[in-house]
Order: C-alpha cells, then structure tokens, then sequence
C-alpha cells in the first residue's frame, strides 16, 4: 500500500454520523492517529466518541449514517463496500468493548473464541493442534499463564480475566491499531488498572497504535500520550497529555480536570459545571460549551469555533484561547491549593449499631453454596456523622445498605437503629417500621430508574411527604423540597423523561428527606452521572447534611468521590470490614494491604502521590 | 448479502415513504366497522338473517340477495352483518377477561414473588403446556357446553402466555429503585402494586390484549367452523363458512363472506395491535 | 454424566405423573358428559330394556367410576385403550390405521413452518426496518391471523375449485396420489405455523444481532456468514428450538382442524367425529395418547436446550 510519508496512520477529517431521523450525533470530527501511538477519546455521555471509534471500526449502529473522510494509510476506507470493509478489521484496526461479561459469547469456549480470525497463508482455518497452541500462546501474551483456560467458557471466568480473553482475541490477527471503548469501566478499581496497564505494555511490545476511549481524564494521562477532548459531538481541544493536563487550554478540559475531585484531599468547594451537556443540534452554529463557560462572549454565541493549531502541537476549538489562559491558570491554581482539612468528628454511636451483621443469600441453583454476603461485620454510625463504605462489587457494600432499609433480611448478628432492633423489619409492629422507615432513607445509583417514569416529580415528592405528615400536602411544602436541592418549584409538574441525570438524582433526594430521616444511605449515587454532574450532587448532599444535620452512609467505590464528603470509612472486602478509621489516616496510610492495593489503582496514583503539580 | 445486520454503514439514503402508516389507517377503519357491526350488524341487516325460504336456496347473487342465499335460502349478507356479534363479542370477552386475570395475578406473583410467585407459576406452567384448540374441541366437544363454556375454556387456556409475560415485567419492576425506594418510604403493597407496578406494566398489558384477542378469535371461530361454538342457526363467521363451503359452486359468496371478513378482521385487529405496540415502544424510548 | 441420567429421569417420572393426571381430567370429563352412552352406542334407534343393559354390562358401564377408571388404566399398561363405541373396532387400531395421513399432514405442516418461518425470519430480522422486513412482517401478520379453516377454505377454493389444480377432497389413495390430495392441507397447516415460527425468529435474531459479542465478533474479521452461523443463529437457536416444539404441538390440533376442512380420514376428524358421535372411549383413547406426545415433545424440548446451551449442562445460571 503506498502511502504519503507525512500521512498519519489512520485520519479523521469532518466526520458526521446522523441518524435517519436527521439528528446529528457526531458533527464533523478531526482525528489524526500516528504509528505506535497511544490516544485517547475523553469525553462524557453524548460527547461522540463511542460513535466515532464505532465508524472508524466501520460498526456505525443500524439507523445511523457516518459521513465525511476516514483514511487508513491513506486509502479512503468509510465508503468500501462492506466485503472490503471486513477485511480491514481485526486484521488492520480490532476494538474491544466495555463490558466483559457482554463481549464474548457465552456459549463458545475461549479458545475458539480467540482463534476463530486465525487463517493460515493459503486462507484456510488452522488444525486443530495448531488452533490450541496460539490460543495458549495468545493468552500467555495478555498475562495468562493457566492453559485450561482455552478450554473453559467466558461465564467461569471473572471479569478481568474475560477482558484479557478478549483483548486475545482482538489481537489474534495482529492488527495496526486497537480501538479499546471504555476498556476498564466496568470492572472492579483494583482490576481496571491491570487491564490498562495490560493494554499499555501491549501497545509498546507490538508497537502497535491505540484509541483509548474513556471517560476519565485520569485514566487518559496514565494511558496516552495524545489526548483528544469531546463535547456535543465534536472535538473542543487535542494536545500530548502532559501538556492538557499542566495547562488546559479549553475552558471545557479545565472544567473536566477541575470537576474529578481529587483522591488526596478534600477541598472546600467542588468544582461543577454548570448545566448539562447538550445535543450537537442544539448548539450548530455556535460554540457547544458556550451555554456552560465562564469566558463565554457574543462572538462564542454566534460563531462555531474551528480546531485552530496553537503552540506546542495542540489545537483548541476556543476563539478566546489566548485572551483567558491567564485567568484559567489562576483559577485552576485557586482549586487546586484550597485544601481543607476533614472536619473531624469524633468516633460516632447511637444512631447504628450493628454487629455481627450476616446476610446469606439462597444458592442460585442446587449446586451453588448458599452466597455469603456479610460475614459478621461491626459498623457504628453516629448523629450527623458521615460514614463512608468503601469496596468493590461483590464486597457486600451494598447489602449492609439494603439491610439497613430493610430491603435486605440479615441472617444473623444484631441491629440497632435509633435504639429500635431492626434485625428483621417484617417481624416489626407497625409503630416500629414505621419508625425506622423515617428513621433511615435511601438514594440509589441509577438517576434512569430512581424515578417512576410514570409520574410527575411533584407526585413523588407529594406521596413521600404525605407518608410524613400522614395527609396529603399542598405544593408550597413540595416546591420548599425541591427548593432545598436546587430544584425551582416549577419542576412539581414534570416528568423524569424530561429531567437530565443529575436532575433526577436530586429528585431522589428530594424524596429521600422528604421523611426528615435521620439517617440517609447514598447507595454509589454519583456514579452513573457525568464528571461534569458528578459535583452538582455532591454539592447538594453536603449542603442538606448541613442544614439538616443528618447522619449519611455513603457507599461507593470511589475514593476521590468518598473522600469529599465522608468523615470515618469502612473498607469492605467479600463480606468483611478490613480497615476502618478517619478517611484521612485510612486513605493516606492504608494498613490493610487490600486497602494499600485499592489506594494504588487510583489512576495517575502510581507513585502514591498525585501527579497534577507539574507546571 | 454484502451489507447486512449492525454496524454495516448505512451510506445509501432511505427515503422515507410510510406505506406502514397507511396499513394502519386502514386497519383501525376496519376494527372500527367490525365493531360497529357486533353492535348494529343485526340492526342494518336487509333481511332477517334466520329467515329460511327453501324455495329460494343456494342461490347466486341476484337482486334481492346481493350475496345470494344458502342451501336454506337465508340471504348471505344479512347473515354476514348479524353474524359480526358472536364472532367479535366472544373474542372481545376472552380477550378483556383474560387480561385482567392474568394482569393481576401476574402483578401479585412477579411482585410478591417467594411461595404466592411458586405455587402460581407452577399451575400456570401446567396449564400453558396444554394446546387450547385441542383441549377446547375436546371439553367442549364432550361436554356440548356450546359458545358459554367455549369462552370460558377459551379464558382459562389463553391466561398462561398473558401471565407470563406480565409476571415478567412486574418482576422486572420489582427490582428497580423507584420501587425500592417506594418501599423504603414505607408504601403499603397494594399501593406499590397499584400506583407504581401497575402503570409502568400497561405497555406488556395492552400487547397481551390484543394476543389474547386474536389467538381467542381464531380458536372461537374455529370451535364455531368445527361445529362446537355457537347453537345451529345462529348466524356466526365461522359456522357460515362450515355451512355454506359445499356451496362452492352454486353460490362461493355463501362462505367466501363471512371468510374474508374473518380474516380482514383478525388482520386488522393484529396491525392496529402492533401499531399500539410501537407508539408504546417509542414513547418508552424517548428518555 | 450422572447427573443428566438423574434429571432424564425425573423428568420422565413427572412426565408419566402428567398423562396420569390428564387421562382422570378426560376420564372425569368423560363420565360428567351430558347423556347415556349406551344411548350414544345404540344411536337413535329405539332399544328394548335388555338390549341396554347387554351393552351396559358389555362395556362395563355398571361398574363404578373408580373401577371404570380402574380398568381404563389397566388396559391403558397393556396398550390397549378399549373398543369404541361406535364400531366396536379397537381404539388402538382406530388411530393407528389414520396415522398415515395426519404423520405425513403433521410433519408436513411443520417442515413447512420451519423452513419459510426460520428462513423468513432470519431474512427480515437481518433487513429490519427496511421494507422487505415490513413486507415479511405484514404477510406474517396475515397468516398468523387466519385461522386454519379459513385459509383451507380458501385454498380448496381458488386452486381446487377455480384453477382445478388440486383435489377438493378425500384423502388419495397410493403414495403419489395421497401426497397430491396432501399439498393443499399441509400448505394451510404449515403456513398458520410459519406465521409464528416467522415472528419469534426474527424477535431472536433481532435480539442476537444487537448483542455485544456479535459486534465484537464483527470488529474481529469475522465474516457476515460466519458471524451468522457461529454467533447469531447459536443465540438465537433457543428460542427457536423453544418455538419447534411449541408449533410440532400446534400441529397435532392443527392437523385436526385441517383434516376436517379438507375431509380427511386422519386422526383429528376421527376425534371430531368420535365427538359427535360421543362415541366415548375413542375421544378418551385419542386424548390420551396426544397428551403423551405433547408430554414427549416437551421433554425432547428440554434436553434440547441442555445440548445447544453448555451452561445449564454446568449448572451455572444463565447469563
């Protein structure tokens, strides 16, 4: 294939994707991918960048149309027809998607799975011998050493082992470059940083090109060295990592660095952007960010900025680039410094007090042990204290909250909430439940769910807060609630469809304390948000716990999101609490070398410091 | 076979001609006629529709019979007009009843669940692997229960499916927050059940119904062709045709009618069915 | 493996346990029906006291239900499920004797629903929402929707009585000839079981097709037909292996309608008959031996799936 020397592997120019309806998704986006680079996508939900690596890949979704120009060593490739099409991929550009658990066929073992693409030089499969030994040899290459695991189904794997499976078998035909969407996301902390580091040897040992698609502005730094950032559909700044990460240079890349709450302190202020990402249709013809910048003018209102080259090899969709770097650069000096020490509460009692605590679920078939999800854990929560559950699925973190609202039946050990024995809410009397249902309050995880889709925001709130008062509410009582998270009282008639993700969450506040619980347990609430949200329900939670003096227990596996906003954490590990203290002295000197494992996944935690002090 | 399923990149333009949206149009005007046969069919009938004239038997259509007579000599289409009730009404009763059996069993058992979600499951799983044609030929056959029993059989046979499918999705509700933290607020069951289960169920409701409705008027029609449905002389689809298909040559109108108005209206009530179904599944989807 | 042969045999256990219970249902079903038998054996005509009760104590019609039941179930372990009353000929060899034309009407109709439900269904669920897809989905809809009767009457109809290509009916004799007297009434059985194999084929495809392994299998190199092959139809082959079995026991009721709009001398219009007749045993022999073959179809449908799907085998939950 002949190709232009200066020609960069795999460009991107003014690629479009809509769908048939005339909706845009992606509008005109500009790539360049060079040899053996590592790049990244970063981007929230909406940005594109999944919708991007899906046309490169030529797996643009029925119903949707790519247009523009993709050139891979300077063929023109988004037109081929789709015979020639298939013959690029996994034998020029792979991809390995999310979700591990979904990508490989459950019913095909993984060797076959891994060899399937393998031909030999005259186009037939390979013998049988010959199959089983790349499979070995592929799987010995993405770090596994066990060779039945060629011979065994996807489904008696776990999570991180079927994504190593699956990066086999996306590289079986050695291809130019990988696209990995979301490598990491869906696994556990402590395995994400394995597969991506898996994913970084791999790309130098076969000097091979990588698209990181990722969420993560800190996963991107650890992982590449070119970084491309997303907003509505289109591309707002590209720049080599170090340089994007020591000084931003579009006001949405400092939004997002400043929105990560960092993992080695607490800060007084989390910074949010405000608003929600918006569609590409909504803002053609002007700059995407411009509703949300703090720099915005007329001119970012009525003109849509062009990627510009600045200097050190970065380009920026920002007319202002230069005019604000000053300013940004004091205002990201202003976050970054104001440290805040924990408010320091003391080891609480009297509002939980559980011991011993068990929950065994029922074996899911007969031949499956009965599944210990709490093995006798002690946990205290105080008044008005906030107590963070630290630990990774299946670590029982969310059961202890279920058992807490009765959602869950404890097996065993004791519970007391309020001084009421909650062991088991179904053999309460009535006063008794009815207590600790005011007593103790959820929020879940999914703001798509949290929700009834099928009636207004008010009707929720009104129905919890008649559950309070024991009679029907009038809608002052409801506005005051909404008041209360953010909300304006016009929200009562809308329904969850037309509210964003972070809206609906402070809904589910909302209704929450709407029984003025004493206790509320925030089950991973800000985890299924954007970066960018992510702080706006923070703010909101911290801000009710000090109007309101609650006590929350607040689960999650973040450690940046559990630093923010709780005072004392557990760490949970299958069933146990392994380590519990202040979050300072546990976060900054683990004693538990599960915790010690947990605190170094932290991405861009490699040396146990954070990396962010550069400039 | 080049570009097929996912991902092959849409490049031609679909123009977008809706000849699906006609389809409908036509097949609500046809659910509406049926209907408004059941009810006034006997009404604007020509002629009555039990009148037997042996002199003027099998007869072509002539003026008079615009569809001709039977080897009794009742007019055709007079028949066809009365005979919308039992074939339209019967169905319209299975359909409805069964429905809300099983919309509520399959909301107490997908909801409750534990021994209530057992015991019910496994009886409707016996039931379910009964063919219902064949078991209602043969109790109706062996009882002669006629057209009552045929719907009440009918009702029992066609629960199964239904209740599959809405224990399903009440159980596919049962584990989402807003019901989690319905019940966390301390929401009594029946309210849950009622105010949160239920409305999000009706999109699996309304779909059952109209399965319900064509699966029950195939199998009445049927029972009513083979002879077990409604009481001879009744004037109904199913039994015209029966009566009148040796008639083939004399007059073919005798049991083509009440044929193609059969198959118009079970047609028609399955696309007006899934266009219901996708202005549903549309709206869900527009989060 | 042990285990299977302990499950094959609960299964088959439980199976017994059904035919059991559904042969009492009939039998009740049978005792509780309006009328006299020995009126329904005599037919019309009138009979002396003593001739009644000749075939009263012939038929065992004195002895009480308990041993009445007592000795259907004896018969019924020797094969033999009683003479009819009708003819006085075994039931056994009453339905044997039909086999030859509703086994090749029933397995006809249900090749037929296969191959145009499976291949129509994978055509549309791979074209949807195009045109062809809405195509298939509308004709789909209209079979699904006439009932078997009516597309039969229709078919004697057009190609029997207008175009005269087939015979408007009796069964044939000789092969050739009952094949020839087969085509209309297997092609009106096999369409109305097409419309269903065809729907929930294309729901499988359509499902399979927007998993994630098959797009990641896509962005390996795989080609369309082997994508097809080792990762769509393998999804979507439970389901479809599900709806088999559910459309080989439409069959049996089917084929009754079938036989007695085409005026067939199969096993369902001698059950139609027997039921208008309330010729007694033979509805119960004939019930009881269709409730055996839903029973076995069933069973066959469950190690299917243990076949096509290694993680029951492995006693892991699905997904």
């Amino acid at each position: 294939m002949p190709a232009d020397i200066t020609e960069p592997l795999l460009c991107v120019s003014g690629l479009t994707v809509r769908s048939t309806t005339g909706t845009t998704l992606v509008s005109g986006v500009d790539l360049e991918l060079r040899e053996g680079e590592a790049l990244a996508i970063v981007g929230e939900s909406g940005s594109g960048k999944s919708l991007t690596a899906r046309s490169i890949i030529g797996l643009v979704p029925t119903g949707l149309h790519a247009a523009g120009s993709i050139r891979f060593r300077g063929e023109e490739i988004l037109d081929l027809p789709e015979r020639r099409r298939a013959r690029l991929r996994g034998a020029q550009i792979s991809m390995i998607l999310q979700d591990p658990f979904t990508m490989l066929h459950p019913m095909r073992r993984c060797g076959a799975v891994i060899t399937e693409t393998l031909r030999t030089a005259t186009g037939s499969r390979l013998r049988k011998d010959e199959r089983r030994r790349e499979a070995v040899r592929r799987l010995a290459e993405v770090g596994i050493h066990d060779e039945r695991v060629a011979g065994q189904y996807p489904f008696e794997l776990s999570g991180g082992m079927r994504q190593r499976v699956a990066i086999a078998a996306a590289l079986a035909q050695n291809p130019q470059v990988l696209i990995a969407d979301e490598p990491s996301t869906a696994l556990d902390v402590t395995t994400q940083k394995e597969v991506l580091d898996l994913l970084v040897d791999l790309q130098r040992s076969r000097g091979m090109a990588l698209i990181l698609i990722t969420h993560d502005l800190r996963v991107a730094f650890s992982v590449c060295q070119q970084v491309n950032v997303f907003y509505a559909g289109g591309v707002s700044e590209v720049g080599p990592a170090e340089e994007l990460e020591a000084a931003p240079a579009h006001p949405y890349t400092l939004g997002l660095l400043l929105a990560e709450p960092p993992a080695d302190r607490r800060v007084r202020d989390l910074v949010n952007i405000a608003g929600t990402v918006p569609t590409p249709d909504a803002v053609a013809g002007r700059c995407a960010f411009a509703a949300r910048c703090d720099w915005a003018t007329d001119v970012c209102r009525s003109i849509a900025p062009r990627l510009v080259d600045t200097e050190d090899h970065r380009r920026v969709a920002c007319v202002r680039t230069d005019e604000i770097a000053g300013e940004m650069r004091e205002t990201r000096e202003r976050y970054e410094t104001v440290d805040v020490a924990p408010s320091l509460a003391a080891v609480g009692t009297g509002l939980v007090r559980a011991r011993g605590l068990q929950v065994t679920y029922p074996p899911r078939s007969r031949r499956d042990a009965p599944m210990q999800a709490l093995r006798g854990i002690d946990i205290d929560i105080g008044p008005g204290e906030s107590v963070g559950i630290v630990g990774e699925s299946g670590s029982g973190k969310t059961t202890l909250g279920r058992c807490l609202t009765g959602l869950a039946t404890p097996s065993g050990g004791s519970l007391e909430i309020d001084g009421t024995d909650a062991i088991a809410y179904a053999a309460c009397s009535r006063d008794e439940r009815r207590k600790l249902r005011s007593a103790v309050q959820m929020v879940f995880q999914d703001p798509y769910s949290s929700l009834n889709p099928s009636r207004t925001v008010g009707a929720a709130l009104g129905e919890a807060l008649a559950v309070r008062y024991g009679k029907d509410v009038g809608p002052e009582r409801i506005g005051a609630l909404l008041d209360r998270v953010g909300l304006p009282a016009g929200y009562a008639e809308r329904r969850p469809v037309a509210l964003s993700g972070g809206e609906r969450q402070r809904v589910a506040i909302a209704r929450a304390i709407a029984l003025e619980p004493r206790l509320l347990i925030c089950d991973e609430p800000v985890s299924a948000l954007d970066v960018s949200v992510q702080a706006q329900v923070l703010t909101v939670l911290r801000d009710v716990r000090e109007e309101l003096g609650l006590a929350y227990l607040f689960i999650t596996h973040d450690l940046a999101v559990v630093r923010q906003i709780a005072d004392r954490i557990y760490v949970m590990n299958k069933g146990e609490v392994v380590e519990s203290g202040p979050t300072h002295e546990v976060l900054e000197a683990p004693q538990h070398p599960y915790t010690q494992r947990l605190v170094a996944s932290v991405p861009g935690n490699d040396a146990g410091t954070p990396s962010a002090i550069a400039s | 076979m080049g570009t097929t399923t996912i991902g092959s990149v849409a490049t031609r333009r679909r123009f977008r001609v809706r000849p699906g949206q006609a389809l409908t149009a036509l097949a609500l005007a046809v659910v509406v006629a049926a209907l408004f046969l059941a009810v006034f069919g006997e009404v604007i009938a020509p002629d009555d529709p039990r009148r037997v004239d042996l002199n003027a038997g099998s007869l072509g259509p002539v003026s008079g019979h615009l569809l001709g007579t039977d080897q009794l000599g009742r007019d055709i289409l007079s028949r066809a007009l009365a005979g919308a009730r039992t074939a339209i009404f019967g169905p319209l009763i299975i359909a409805a009843s069964t429905v809300v059996i099983s919309t509520v069993l399959g909301l107490v058992a997908g909801y409750v669940g534990g021994w209530t979600d057992a015991t019910l499951s496994r009886v409707n799983d016996i039931v379910y692997a009964l063919p219902p044609l064949l078991v209602a030929i043969v109790v109706v056959g062996v009882l002669g229960g006629g057209f009552g029993l045929g719907i009440v059989i009918l009702v029992v046979l066609n629960i199964p499916a239904s209740f599959r499918s809405q224990r399903a999705a009440s159980l596919e509700q049962r584990g989402l927050p807003y019901i989690e933290a319905a019940r966390v607020l301390g929401l009594s069951r029946w309210r849950i059940m009622r105010i949160h289960v239920l409305p999000n169920i009706m999109p699996v409701v309304s779909s059952s119904f109209f399965i319900a409705f064509t699966y029950a008027f195939v199998d009445l029609s049927t029972l009513s062709f083979l002879g077990l449905g409604v009481a001879p002389g009744t004037p109904d689809w199913g039994r015209m045709v029966a009566e009148s298909r040796i008639l083939v040559f004399e007059n073919p109108w005798a049991a083509l009618a009440p044929l193609l108005l059969i198959v118009a209206t079970a047609v028609s009530a399955n696309l007006v069915g899934e266009a219901v179904d996708d202005r549903i599944a549309a709206k869900g989807r527009g989060r | 493996m042990n285990s299977l042969a302990l499950y094959l045999l609960r299964r088959l256990a439980a199976a017994v346990l059904v035919v059991l219970v559904v042969s009492f249902l009939i039998f009740c079903c049978l005792y509780l029906a309006p009328g006299s038998p020995e009126q329904a054996i005599l037919g019309p005509q009138q009979a002396t006291p003593e001739a009644l009760a000749t075939i009263r104590s012939d038929f065992g019609l004195d002895d009480s239900f308990v041993l009445q039941y007592w000795h259907f179930l004896d018969g019924l372990l020797h094969l033999d499920l009683g003479r009819s009353f009708q003819t006085g000929e075994s039931v056994g060899s009453g339905i044997t004797s039909r086999l030859g034309v509703t086994v090749p009407l029933a397995l006809g109709g249900f090749l037929v629903a296969c191959v145009l439900g499976i291949g129509g269904g994978i055509i549309a669920a791979q074209r949807r929402g195009r045109m062809s897809d809405r195509a298939l989905g509308t004709l789909g809809v209209v079979a699904a929707s006439t009932p078997a009767y009516a597309s039969g009457v229709l078919f004697l109809y057009v190609f029997g009585v207008a175009l005269g290509w087939f015979p408007v009916s009796g069964s044939g004799d000789g092969l050739s000839d009952r094949a020839f007297h087969l085509v209309l009434p297997i092609v009106t059985l096999g369409l109305v079981g097409a419309a269903s194999m065809f729907r929930r084929t294309r729901v499988a495809v359509v499902s399979a097709l927007e998993r994630d392994d098959v797009a990641f299998a896509r962005a390996r190199g795989l080609s369309s037909r082997e994508v097809l092959q080792k990762y769509v139809l393998r999804h979507a082959m439970v389901m479809i292996a599900t709806s088999a079995g559910v459309i080989l026991i439409f069959m049996l009721a089917g084929a009754a309608v079938v036989e007695s709009t085409f005026d067939l001398d199969g096993v369902g219009s001698y059950l139609l008959t027997s039921i208008n007749d309330k010729d007694l045993p033979s509805v119960q022999g004939i019930a009881v031996v269709t409730t055996a073959l839903v029973v076995l179809i069933n069973l066959a449908m469950d190690l299917l799936y243990a076949v096509i799907d290694p993680r029951i085998q492995r006693g892991a939950a699905a997904d």
